[in-house]
C-alpha cells in the first residue's frame, strides 16, 4: 500500500496566511510542545502542530478542508509555551479568518473584510441607506429633528412631542424590509459557506465509534453540539484555567447571552408588531385579549417597566460588562505571545458600537435631547446594519461555522457526543 | 471507564475478522484493549476476548464482511475492556505466559539431557572401543609391559633434563642483574645506556616489528 | 648524575599519620646510596614556605644537586619544589600512591612501610641516575612558510606577519583567493548574524600583497622540503627553482569539491537538473540560476542535504571497484599515493552542507523573485551562532525547511525533478515536484588526492596514516589542533576539518602561533609539543648500534632520518620526546640524560621482593604512561579508591618508550607480574604520542612469545588501555589482574634467586 503524498507547497498561500494573523507561523521548528499543552486537542491526530507543519510547506488543501481549527477556541497556551514565539493559535485563528473570508460568496465582501481599508466603504453603504431614507424623511416632517404626539395609528410632527425613532425612521417601510432583506442575504450567504465548508470537509477520514451504533444524523448532532457546546460552553469552559482564561470564558458567555436576550427583545417587538398589531388585529380586525397583549408587547417605544425593556436593559448591561471583559484581556495580551488581528478588533468595534450607540439611543429619548438622540440611533442603525449583512464575512461568522463544524465533527467521528 | 483511542481501520478489520499475520498496530491494539503487553504470539487469543467486547457492543458487526466494516470509517475509535473483562483477559494471558515459561524450561531440560544423553553415550563408545583395545593388549601382554617402561624412561629422563635446565637458568638469573643494572653497579663515568655488563647480542635482528633482539634470548639476562 | 642527593619525606596529608617517619628515613640512610644522600631529614609540611627555605639553605650548605621530595605526586605543587636549573628534582608519590589508595591485606601486616621504603629507594636510585640534560641550541630560520593562498592561507600570512615574522605565501594557482574567491557570498561573520556576506577575499588580497613581510608566489610548486623545524632547506619553482630558508610551515592548501561519482544515487549525472552546491554556487557567482536542461530560472529550487543514499551504496560500490581494480593493480606499479577519497567525505562535510543549503536557498530567495526554495535535511547542523542564521532562513516564507530521508530523485517529463522523502514532518512519504535540484558538494582535503608536503624524509614525502581521517591532515582535533605527525608543519583550514570561513580564519591564527612557538622552541632546544619546553634529548651511543633501522622506522613523527648503511640520522628539532625510539632500539643504545635504559631497569630492582610468595605477598610492577594513566591512578586514590598493596608504580614517558629489558629486569628479580598501563590504541588513539601504546602492545606479543619459551606464563605480562578519565575503572584493572593473573598462576618460577 503506497500512500505517498505529493505535496506541492505555495508560497503565496504562506504569506496570505501571514498576512491574515500568522506572521510568526515560519518560526515553528516542529517540538509539538502545541499540542501536548493544548487542553481541548485529541490524542489522535493533535493539532496545532500539524497545522503548523502544513503551513509551513505551504499546504493549502489541507489547511481550507481543516476541522480542527473549529475545535480550537483559541485560548493561547499554545502560544504562550511556544519555545520560539511561532504563536500556533494565532495560525488557528489566521485560518479561521480565512474561513470567513472565502466561504461565503460574494467573496468581494470578504476582501473588504480582511483588512481596515475596507471599513470605510463597509460602514458607507449602512451610511448611505440610511443617511437617504433620514434626507427623505426629513424632507417630509420639515425637519432632521423632528418631535412627535400620537395621532390615532400614526404619529405627527409637534413642537412639544417626544423623541420617537419610528418616526424618522419608519419601521414598516425602511428598518424592517431593509433589514428583512438584510437578513435573507446574510442567510444566504451563510447557507452557501455552509455548503462550501461541507464540501470541503467531505475528504476528512470517518472514525467509527465502537458503541455509538450508527453514525448519528447531522441533526442530532447539532442538537448535540447547541446543548453542550453552545448553550454552557463546555469545551470553551475547558480552554484554559487560568485567570485570563476565566475571564474570556465569562466575558463571552455575558455577550452571548446577552445577544440572546437582545434578540428575544427584537423578536417580541416583531412577533408584536406584524403578529399582533398588524396580522390580528389590522387584517384579523381582532380587539384587546390576548392580540391587544401581544400588539402591545411589541409597540415601541415601551415603557420602562414592561419587562421586554427590562430585558432588553439586562441585555445591553451585560452585553457592555461582556466587552469590557473581553476588550481588557486583548488589550492586555503580550504581542511576543499572541496577536490580536483585524477581524478580532472589527468586531469588538462593532459590538461596542452597537451596545453603545444603542444605550445611547435610549438615555438620549429619555432625557430628550433630539440633537444627540437621532444622530446616536442613526449609528445604532449603521452598526447593527454592519454587523448582520457582513455576519458571514465577520468573525462573528463562528456562530454558525464553529458550530455546523462541531456539529460534524460528532458525525463523522472526530468529536463524541454528550458532554465533553 | 478509560477513554477511547483512535487506531486504523484496517488494524480494527484485522482484529475482528482476522487477515494478515499480527502487524504491530494490531498488537498495539490488542495490548490497549486488554490493558496488557500482547505479543504475537499471544495475539490470537487477545484478540478473540477483544472481539467478543466488540461484538457486544456492535452486534451488527458480526454478520458485516471486511468490507462492510472498513466501509465504516477511515479510523476506529474503540474502549478498552471493561474492568472485569480485562482482569479475565490478563488473567489468562498471565497464564499463557506462565505456560510459555514453563515450557521454555522443559525445552531447555530436554535439550539438556539429549545433550548428556549424546555424551554419555560418545562416552560408551568410547569405553567400548578401549575395553576391545585392553583385551586386545591383554592378548598380547608382555609387549604392553616393555612399552609403558620404555615410556617411564624416556620420561624421567626428559624430567631430569628439565630439572638441569631450570638450575641452570636460576644460576644464571642473578648474572642477569647486572645488564641493566650494570651502569649502577658499574663506573659512573660511562654514559647511561653505556653499561658495562651489556649483553654481546647483536648482528641482524628479526625482521618483526617489536622486540626483534629478544633479551632473553641467551644466557646471560 | 646526580651525586649529592637531598631526601626529604613530608608527613602531612595524612602521610604523617600512616607511617612512622624514623624507618623510611633509615631505608635512606642506612640503604646502598647513603653515601649519595647527605641529608635525609622529615618535615610536617614539606609544602610550606619554610620547609622550602630549608631545602634551599640545605642546598646552598651542602652543594647539593638533586633533592627528592617524598611527599605528593609530581602533578601538583610542582612550582613549588623547583630549585633552580642545576638542581634535579624527583618527586615521590607517597600521598596519593602510597598512602591514600593503600589497602590493606589481612594475611600479611605491615605492608604500608614496605611500600613506602620500595617508593623512597626506586626515587633516590631515580635521581642517583639522572644528568641535567645539556640541548644543543641550533641558529633557526625564522621564516615562515604559507603553503596556500587560499582563505586560511591569506589569514595566515596576515596574522604571522602581524607578529612581526617574515612569510613566504605559496600560492600552487595563478592568483590568490582559492575557493573564497569562487563563492557568491559566506555565511554570517558578523553581528547580528543574519545574512550571508561577502568573503572580503579581495580586501585579504589586497592586504596580503602590499604587505613587505610577505613574499607572494604565485602558479608555485612545493618541490621538497628538507631538513627539520627551525632549520628547513625549502625548494620552490615559480618560473624558476628558489631555495628557501624557512622555520616552520603552515599547511593551509584546503580542498577540492569532492567526486561527483559518490552523488550518482541521487541523481547526478543522469538527471540534467540535478547540479552540485559547487555548480550552483558558481552560477550564483556568475550572475544568473537557470536550469541546465532549458537555461530558464527555476520557479523551484530544492537542497537535498540528507546524503543516505549516497553513503549506504558505499559498501556495494567498494566491492565493484574493488573488484575491477584488483587485475588493473596487478598489471601496473601501486599508485605512488593512495587515494583517500571516498563517500564519508560527504557525511563529514555536513555541518558546511547544512550552512550552504541555507545560504544557497537565500540567493534563490534573492535572486529568483517568487520562487521558492525547499531544504530536506536529515539534520540542520548550525552549532553555535549559525542557529542565528538558521532562524533567519526559516523565517523566510519562501524557505521550506523538512527534515526528511530522501528514497529517491527522479526526472519527470517535463525536465522537473521528484524527490520521494520519507519521515518527514508531515508523517508521511511524500513526492515534492522541483525544477532544479541541488546536491552537497563534499568538502575533501587536498591530502586525501596528493601527499602534498614532499618531505625529504625516510619516512616519505607526506603525513602517515592519514587514512585514519580519510586525507584530513589531523593528528587529534580536540587535544591538538593544528598538530600534524611532522612537527614543524602546522595545518589550518579545510585541509584540517571541513570548517566554515569564519573558523578558517581563526585556524590560521592558531596554526600561525603554533609555528611561532615551534621555532622559539627549536631555537632553544627544547621540545614544542607535547611536552612542551623538555630540555631532554635522545642520545645515541653509535659505536653499538647495529644499523636495525628499528628506531626510524618506529618514531611516530619522522624525527629520525638514516644513512645508507641505515645508522640513524636524528633531528632534535623534529622529536618530540617521547622515547619510542630507546623503546625500540634491541641494542638499548638510545637514552635520555634523565630517562633511559639503566635508570628505569634499576628503580625497578629497588623493589623489594619477598621469596615467599605466601608470608611476604606477591610483587607486580606497574608501567604507568605518565600522560594518561598515572593521573588517572592520581584521581582514583584523590577519590577514594584503593587497590592491592603489591603493585609498585613506575612512571614512563609513554609506553612506546617501555623497553623490553624492563620486564625482563622485573620477571628476573622475581616480580610476579607487570601491567604496562597505558593509552588507548587502535584507530581511536588517546596516545600523546599516538603510537606510542600500539607499538607497546605489539612488542608485548615478542616479550611473552620470550617468556613462554622460558617457562614464565606469557599472561604475567599483560597492556591495559585506560583514559585520563577512567579513574574508577583503575582499582578493577588491578583487581583483575591480581586475581586472574597472579592468583591463577602462583609466585614466578624464579622467585629467590
Amino acid at each position: 500500500m503506497s500512500n505517498t503524498v505529493r505535496v506541492q507547497p505555495d508560497l503565496k498561500f504562506v504569506q496570505e496566511l501571514q498576512q491574515v494573523g500568522g506572521e510568526s507561523l515560519k518560526k515553528c521548528y516542529q517540538c509539538a510542545t502545541c499540542s501536548v499543552v493544548c487542553p481541548l486537542s485529541p490524542p489522535d491526530g493533535p493539532y496545532p502542530r500539524k497545522e503548523m507543519v502544513w503551513a509551513q510547506w505551504g499546504l493549502k488543501d489541507r489547511l481550507v478542508n481543516d476541522i480542527d481549527i473549529w475545535l480550537c477556541h483559541n485560548c493561547g497556551t499554545c502560544s504562550d509555551l511556544c519555545p520560539r514565539g511561532a504563536k500556533p493559535g494565532d495560525l488557528l485563528s489566521a485560518l479561521r479568518n480565512m474561513a470567513y473570508r472565502n466561504l461565503a460568496k460574494p467573496s468581494i465582501i470578504g476582501k473588504w473584510m480582511s483588512s481596515a481599508a475596507g471599513f470605510p466603504l463597509l460602514m458607507l453603504i449602512p451610511a448611505v441607506i440610511y443617511g437617504l431614507i433620514w434626507s427623505i424623511m426629513a424632507g417630509k416632517l420639515g425637519t432632521a429633528f423632528p418631535l412627535f404626539v400620537t395621532d390615532g395609528h400614526g404619529l405627527k410632527v409637534a413642537a412639544e412631542g417626544a423623541i420617537i425613532y419610528g418616526g424618522l425612521f419608519p419601521g414598516d417601510y425602511t428598518i424592517d424590509p431593509i433589514f428583512g432583506a438584510v437578513f435573507v442575504f446574510m442567510a444566504l450567504a451563510f447557507a452557501g459557506g455552509i455548503a462550501n465548508m461541507l464540501k470541503g470537509f467531505e475528504t476528512l477520514p470517518k472514525t467509527y465509534i465502537v458503541g455509538r451504533g450508527k453514525e448519528p444524523s447531522f441533526l442530532s448532532c447539532l442538537i448535540d453540539t447547541l446543548k453542550v457546546e453552545v448553550a454552557q460552553h463546555s469545551r470553551f469552559q475547558n480552554c484554559g484555567k487560568e485567570e485570563k482564561d476565566v475571564q474570556r470564558f465569562t466575558g463571552h458567555l455575558f455577550v452571548f447571552y446577552a445577544f440572546i436576550a437582545l434578540m428575544v427583545v427584537t423578536s417580541v417587538v416583531a412577533v408584536g408588531h406584524w403578529f399582533g398589531a398588524f396580522f390580528l388585529q389590522h387584517i384579523l380586525g381582532l380587539e384587546g385579549g390576548l392580540a391587544g397583549l401581544i400588539a402591545w408587547a411589541g409597540h415601541t417605544p415601551m415603557p420602562l417597566w414592561s419587562p421586554v425593556k427590562l430585558l432588553a436593559n439586562a441585555g445591553a448591561v451585560a452585553l457592555v460588562y461582556g466587552l469590557m471583559k473581553l476588550t481588557s484581556r486583548r488589550t492586555a495580551l503580550d504581542s511576543a505571545k499572541s496577536t490580536s488581528n483585524w477581524y478580532d478588533w472589527y468586531l469588538l468595534t462593532v459590538i461596542w458600537g452597537i451596545a453603545l450607540t444603542g444605550i445611547g439611543s435610549e438615555i438620549f429619548r429619555l432625557i430628550g435631547q433630539k440633537m444627540l438622540a437621532y444622530p446616536t440611533y442613526y449609528l445604532h442603525l449603521i452598526f447593527v446594519f454592519m454587523m448582520l449583512a457582513y455576519l458571514p464575512w465577520s468573525k462573528l461568522g463562528h456562530v454558525v461555522y464553529r458550530t455546523v463544524a462541531l456539529a460534524y465533527a460528532r458525525k463523522i467521528g472526530r468529536l463524541p457526543m454528550g458532554e465533553i | 471507564m478509560a477513554e477511547a483511542k483512535v487506531f486504523p481501520m484496517h488494524t480494527f478489520v484485522t482484529c475482528l475478522k482476522g487477515g494478515d499475520a499480527a502487524d504491530s498496530g494490531l498488537l498495539d491494539m490488542l495490548s490497549f484493549l486488554t490493558q496488557s503487553q500482547v505479543d504475537a504470539e499471544f495475539a490470537p487469543i487477545a484478540a478473540a476476548l477483544s472481539k467478543a467486547w466488540i461484538y457486544e457492543q456492535e452486534p451488527q458487526l458480526t454478520k458485516a464482511t471486511s468490507g462492510e466494516v472498513a466501509g465504516l470509517g477511515e479510523k476506529v475509535a474503540v474502549k478498552a475492556l471493561p474492568e472485569a473483562a480485562q482482569a479475565q483477559a490478563q488473567g489468562i494471558l498471565a497464564m499463557m505466559a506462565d505456560l510459555r515459561a514453563q515450557n521454555a524450561a522443559l525445552n531447555d531440560q530436554v535439550a539438556k539431557l539429549t545433550a548428556e544423553k549424546a555424551a554419555i553415550a560418545a562416552d560408551l563408545a568410547g569405553a567400548k572401543g578401549k575395553l576391545k583395545d585392553f583385551e586386545d593388549q591383554a592378548a598380547k601382554g608382555d609387549v604392553k609391559l616393555s612399552v609403558t617402561a620404555s615410556k617411564m624412561d624416556e620420561h624421567i629422563k626428559k624430567l631430569e633434563q628439565l630439572m638441569e635446565e631450570v638450575a641452570k637458568v636460576k644460576a644464571q638469573g642473578v648474572v642477569v642483574a647486572g645488564v641493566a643494572g650494570g651502569g649502577a653497579a658499574a663506573d659512573a663515568g660511562a654514559a647511561g645506556g653505556d653499561a658495562s655488563g651489556a649483553p654481546a647480542v647483536g648482528g641482524e635482528p628479526e625482521a618483526d616489528f617489536g622486540l626483534g633482539s629478544n633479551p632473553f634470548a641467551d644466557a646471560n639476562w | 648524575m646526580a651525586e649529592k642527593l637531598g631526601v626529604y619525606i613530608c608527613s602531612g596529608c595524612d602521610i604523617g599519620k600512616a607511617l612512622e617517619m624514623a624507618p623510611l628515613m633509615e631505608a635512606v640512610t642506612k640503604g646502598k646510596l647513603a653515601g649519595n644522600c647527605p641529608v635525609v631529614k622529615q618535615n610536617p609540611v614539606l609544602c610550606s614556605p619554610e620547609a622550602v627555605a630549608e631545602i634551599e639553605a640545605d642546598i646552598a650548605a651542602n652543594g647539593l644537586d638533586g633533592v627528592v621530595v617524598c611527599a605528593c605526586s609530581p602533578r601538583v605543587k610542582w612550582d613549588i619544589f623547583k630549585f633552580g636549573q642545576a638542581v634535579q628534582v624527583e618527586r615521590v608519590n607517597l600521598r596519593e600512591q602510597c598512602v591514600w589508595s593503600f589497602r590493606e591485606d589481612e594475611k600479611v601486616p605491615g605492608l604500608l612501610p614496605l611500600m613506602a621504603k620500595d617508593y623512597i629507594k626506586m626515587g633516590v636510585m631515580k635521581l642517583s641516575k639522572s644528568r641535567i640534560p645539556a640541548p644543543e641550541v641550533p641558529e633557526t630560520f625564522k621564516t615562515i612558510m604559507v603553503l596556500g593562498g587560499g582563505f586560511t592561507g591569506l589569514n595566515a600570512a596576515l596574522e604571522a606577519a602581524k607578529l612581526g615574522r617574515d612569510v613566504v605565501l605559496v600560492e600552487k594557482a595563478a592568483t590568490l583567493g582559492g575557493k573564497a574567491a569562487t563563492m557568491y557570498k559566506t555565511f554570517p561573520m558578523s553581528h547580528p548574524y543574519l545574512k550571508a556576506e561577502d568573503t572580503g577575499v579581495e580586501k585579504l588580497i589586497a592586504e596580503v600583497t602590499s604587505n613587505a613581510k610577505i613574499k607572494v608566489m604565485t602558479s608555485a610548486e612545493l618541490k621538497s622540503v628538507e631538513g627539520a623545524p627551525g632549520q628547513y632547506n625549502v625548494t620552490v619553482s615559480a618560473g624558476g627553482e628558489q631555495k628557501l630558508e624557512i622555520g616552520a610551515i603552515v599547511l593551509a592548501t584546503g580542498w577540492v569539491p569532492g567526486d561527483t561519482g559518490f552523488l550518482a544515487p541521487m541523481g547526478y549525472g543522469s538527471i540534467k537538473n540535478v547540479v552540485t552546491a559547487a555548480e550552483f554556487e558558481a552560477m550564483a557567482k556568475a550572475g544568473s540560476i537557470a536550469r541546465p536542461s532549458d537555461g530558464k530560472a527555476p520557479a523551484s529550487v530544492a537542497f537535498l542535504t540528507d546524503v543516505s543514499l549516497c553513503t549506504k551504496a558505499v559498501p556495494a560500490e567498494e566491492e565493484a571497484v574493488e573488484g575491477e581494480a584488483a587485475p588493473a593493480a596487478e598489471a601496473e606499479e601501486a599508485p605512488a599515493y593512495p587515494d583517500k577519497e571516498n563517500a564519508k567525505h560527504l557525511a563529514y562535510s555536513s555541518e558546511l552542507t547544512s550552512l550552504v543549503a541555507l545560504k544557497q536557498a537565500g540567493y534563490v530567495r534573492e535572486k529568483l523573485g517568487d520562487a521558492v526554495a525547499f531544504v530536506l535535511y536529515d539534520h540542520m547542523m548550525v552549532p553555535g551562532i549559525n542557529e542565528r542564521y538558521y532562524k533567519a532562513a526559516q523565517d523566510d516564507a519562501g524557505v521550506m525547511l523538512s527534515k526528511a530521508t530522501i528514497t529517491k530523485v527522479s526526472e519527470d517529463a517535463d525536465g522537473g525533478v521528484i524527490v520521494a522523502a520519507k519521515d518527514t514532518l508531515l508523517g508521511a512519504d511524500v513526492e515534492i515536484k522541483a525544477d532544479l535540484v541541488v546536491l552537497p558538494t563534499a568538502i575533501v582535503p587536498v591530502t586525501a588526492h596528493d601527499a602534498t608536503m614532499n618531505l625529504s624524509y625516510r619516512q616519505g614525502p607526506g603525513f602517515p596514516e592519514l587514512e585514519l581521517f580519510d586525507g584530513f591532515v589531523d593528528s587529534n582535533y580536540i587535544c591538538f589542533p593544528y598538530e600534524t605527525r611532522r612537527t614543524g608543519v602546522y595545518a589550518a583550514g579545510c585541509v584540517r576539518q571541513p570548517m566554515t570561513l569564519a573558523n578558517a580564519k581563526e585556524d590560521a591564527a592558531g596554526a600561525v602561533l603554533k609555528a611561532v612557538q615551534c621555532i622559539g622552541s627549536a631555537n632553544r632546544g627544547v621540545a614544542v609539543h607535547p611536552r612542551s619546553g623538555d630540555v631532554s634529548y635522545p642520545v645515541f651511543n653509535f659505536q653499538r648500534c647495529t644499523q636495525c633501522k628499528r628506531c626510524t622506522e618506529e618514531c611516530p613523527f619522522g624525527a629520525l632520518d638514516d644513512d645508507e648503511k641505515g645508522t640513524p640520522k636524528p633531528n632534535p628539532t623534529r622529536c618530540r620526546r617521547c622515547g619510542t625510539c630507546m623503546g625500540a632500539c634491541p641494542e638499548r643504545v638510545i637514552s635520555f640524560d634523565n630517562y633511559n635504559i639503566d635508570q628505569i631497569g634499576s628503580m625497578i630492582k629497588e623493589v623489594y621482593v619477598p621469596d615467599d610468595m605466601v608470608a611476604g605477598g606477591p610483587r607486580v610492577i606497574v608501567l604507568a604512561c605518565e600522560n594518561d594513566a598515572y593521573p588517572a591512578l592520581d584521581m582514583a586514590a584523590f577519590r577514594g579508591k584503593s587497590w592491592s598493596p603489591y603493585v609498585r608504580f613506575v612512571p614512563v614517558r609513554c609506553l612506546g618508550s617501555v623497553n623490553a629489558i624492563w620486564v625482563a629486569d622485573a620477571i628476573s628479580k622475581g616480580v610476579d607480574g607487570v601491567i604496562m598501563l597505558g593509552c588507548k590504541y587502535g584507530p581511536d588513539y588517546q596516545c600523546h604520542f599516538v603510537k606510542g601504546s600500539e607499538l607497546c602492545s605489539r612488542r608485548k606479543t615478542n616479550i611473552a612469545e620470550s617468556l613462554g619459551r622460558l617457562g614464565v606464563e606469557a599472561e604475567r605480562v599483560e597492556q591495559y588501555e585506560v583514559s585520563i578519565d577512567e579513574y574508577d575503572k583503575v582499582p578493577a584493572i588491578i583487581e583483575r589482574f591480581m586475581t586472574e593473573v597472579i592468583t591463577k598462576f602462583g609466585p614466578n618460577p624464579f622467585k629467590g634467586y
